[in-house]
């Protein structure tokens, strides 16, 4: 960004429409959030529209980097333990707990249940056991809440740089499925992975 | 909630507590912050100690429900276990035909 | 690294496993996505606002509100512009507490102070002095702009946003842009 570029002194830039061929400044701005299109020559052709233009792109080069200069000047307090503590200490917990996934035990006075964000939380912790995996959003097809309905688990995963995608993916659906089975009844038909991303380890964290 | 369900529920908390694979007991309205800090620390006791354990009718008939989090091992057995862990308490205090409900919030790992 | 396990840190992923997680109610996640984008989000709120007092307590509000939304945002992978318009909102909602009104009656700003030769020789960088010619503007101007120029608002959303007709918007854009430019290159 160097907004101190070679373009003519703009100390008189006129803005009326006198100086802008009979443009009004709204026109022009609208203008320029069209990408100038469709080119509508009375402005293009007009050194007095052109100045203005290039002025208004310059002041939006300048937005952009006090947006960027803004959140630098925010690090800082942004990354205030008390302050984030704060937020996280102001969330109700059982926002996610979502639909109560039953748990059968013999005695039918028994009334058993976990929640489906408790699911979430076993199947997204596959991911320790295959390196290179981190898990996004997951899905239940079907009604979790009725014992022995057949039901999908859909999920969203995010691979490292450079592993075989299909190893990862059966991999994964064997962890998803063997925690499962472990921690609910459910009654799982199908896992299915959704790899959309393939992500860098931190530098920091490469390999030596 | 009158002193003895009281007593009666913060008896049921430790009870609870001490089943082999439960890692904590929440509170409904409980904050992320809690959840996040969760581990055997929630059940220790509170400055207001009320209890964690919902409890109504502390007579023969008690309805107890409770929301539980727990490790690594199985979730099902885990809670199966404090089911029955309740009941054998209830039994012996002399508490016949309780409804007990339990909810696995959250499983470690 | 025999036996090491090499956990992926949840703050490599994209936004779209990080909000995905995040709606699931993996708190972790949702402190990535603070981390990520909370020094935007008070940037922006403490240019809407125009004052540092609020910025903590709005941004907050906003995380809050994110979190109970998350679930039911469609694409997470657009959770970036989400979390703005949502801190946009409360910003605006803020200024509103403090002036039911939005003043968008026709007065012009004060004439920006052409070409003061004091100024120059401040050499105040030029951020600095797009960032004190945003403060002189009038309120409603520089709402428009901040949500149109930080914020990527199209006309329409900031029309409801603020709840004014879209050729108030234009009007306000257009005014307040012309104030910012003549503010700047006067100062060039």
């Amino acid at each position: 960004m160097s907004p101190q570029d070679d373009l003519p002194e703009l100390n008189g830039l006129a803005l009326e429409p006198d100086d802008l061929n009979g443009h009004t400044v709204e026109e022009l701005s609208a203008y320029l959030d069209a990408d100038r299109t469709p080119p509508d020559p009375s402005i293009d052709e007009s050194p007095g529209c052109q100045l203005a233009l290039q002025a208004m792109q310059r002041l939006r080069g300048l937005s952009a980097a006090l947006a960027e200069a803004d959140a630098e000047a925010e690090e800082k307090s942004a990354r205030d333990e008390g302050w984030i503590s704060r937020i996280l200490g102001a969330i109700a917990v059982d926002a996610r707990a979502g639909r109560r996934i039953p748990i059968a035990h013999p005695d039918p006075m028994a009334d058993l249940g976990i929640t489906e964000g408790a699911v979430r939380g076993i199947i997204r912790a596959a991911e320790d056991e295959i390196d290179g995996v981190i898990i996004g959003r997951c899905r239940f097809t079907g009604d979790v809440t009725v014992p022995d309905e057949p039901i999908g688990i859909v999920v969203d995963a995010s691979v490292l740089w450079g592993t075989s995608l299909p190893t990862i993916a059966d991999a994964l659906r064997t962890a998803i499925r063997r925690r499962l089975a472990a921690h609910t009844d459910l009654n799982v038909q199908a896992v299915d992975v959704t790899i959309h991303d393939i992500h860098q380890l931190p530098a920091e964290e490469e390999p030596s | 909630m009158t002193a003895t369900s009281e007593s009666m529920a913060a008896a049921l908390d430790r009870v609870i507590a001490d089943v082999p694979g439960v890692t904590a007991l929440y509170r409904t309205g409980g904050l992320l912050g809690q959840a996040v800090a969760a581990g055997k620390e929630l059940l220790r006791p509170e400055r207001e100690s009320i209890p964690y354990v919902q409890l109504t009718d502390s007579g023969a008939h008690p309805s107890i429900t409770v929301t539980i989090g727990v490790d690594e091992r199985s979730a099902t057995e885990t809670c199966r276990l404090a089911y029955d862990t309740i009941l054998t308490w209830l039994r012996a205090n002399g508490h016949t035909d309780a409804a007990v409900s339990i909810t696995v919030a959250h499983v470690t790992g | 690294m025999a036996g090491e396990h090499h956990r992926r840190p949840v703050e490599t992923a994209d936004d779209r496993i990080v909000a995905g997680r995040a709606a699931d109610g993996d708190a972790d996640a949702f402190r990535v996505l603070i981390l990520r984008y909370g020094p935007l989000m008070r940037g922006y709120a403490r240019r809407i606002l125009n004052s540092s007092d609020e910025v903590d307590d709005v941004v907050q509000d906003a995380f809050i509100t994110a979190w109970q939304q998350l679930p039911n945002l469609e694409r997470p992978e657009a959770v970036r512009s989400w979390l703005m318009r949502i801190v946009a909102h409360k910003a605006i909602g803020r200024l509103r507490a403090r002036r039911p009104q939005l003043d968008i009656t026709e007065i012009e700003p004060p004439a920006p102070e052409t070409a003061s030769p004091q100024r120059i020789t401040e050499q105040r960088s030029q951020l600095e002095e797009l960032s004190a010619a945003l403060g002189e503007l009038p309120e409603a101007q520089r709402q428009c702009w901040v949500l149109r120029e930080v914020a990527g608002y199209s006309y329409d959303d900031i029309a409801g946003e603020l709840d004014i007709p879209l050729s108030t918007v234009r009007g306000l854009l257009a005014r307040a842009r012309k104030y910012l430019i003549v503010r700047m290159e006067a100062w060039r």
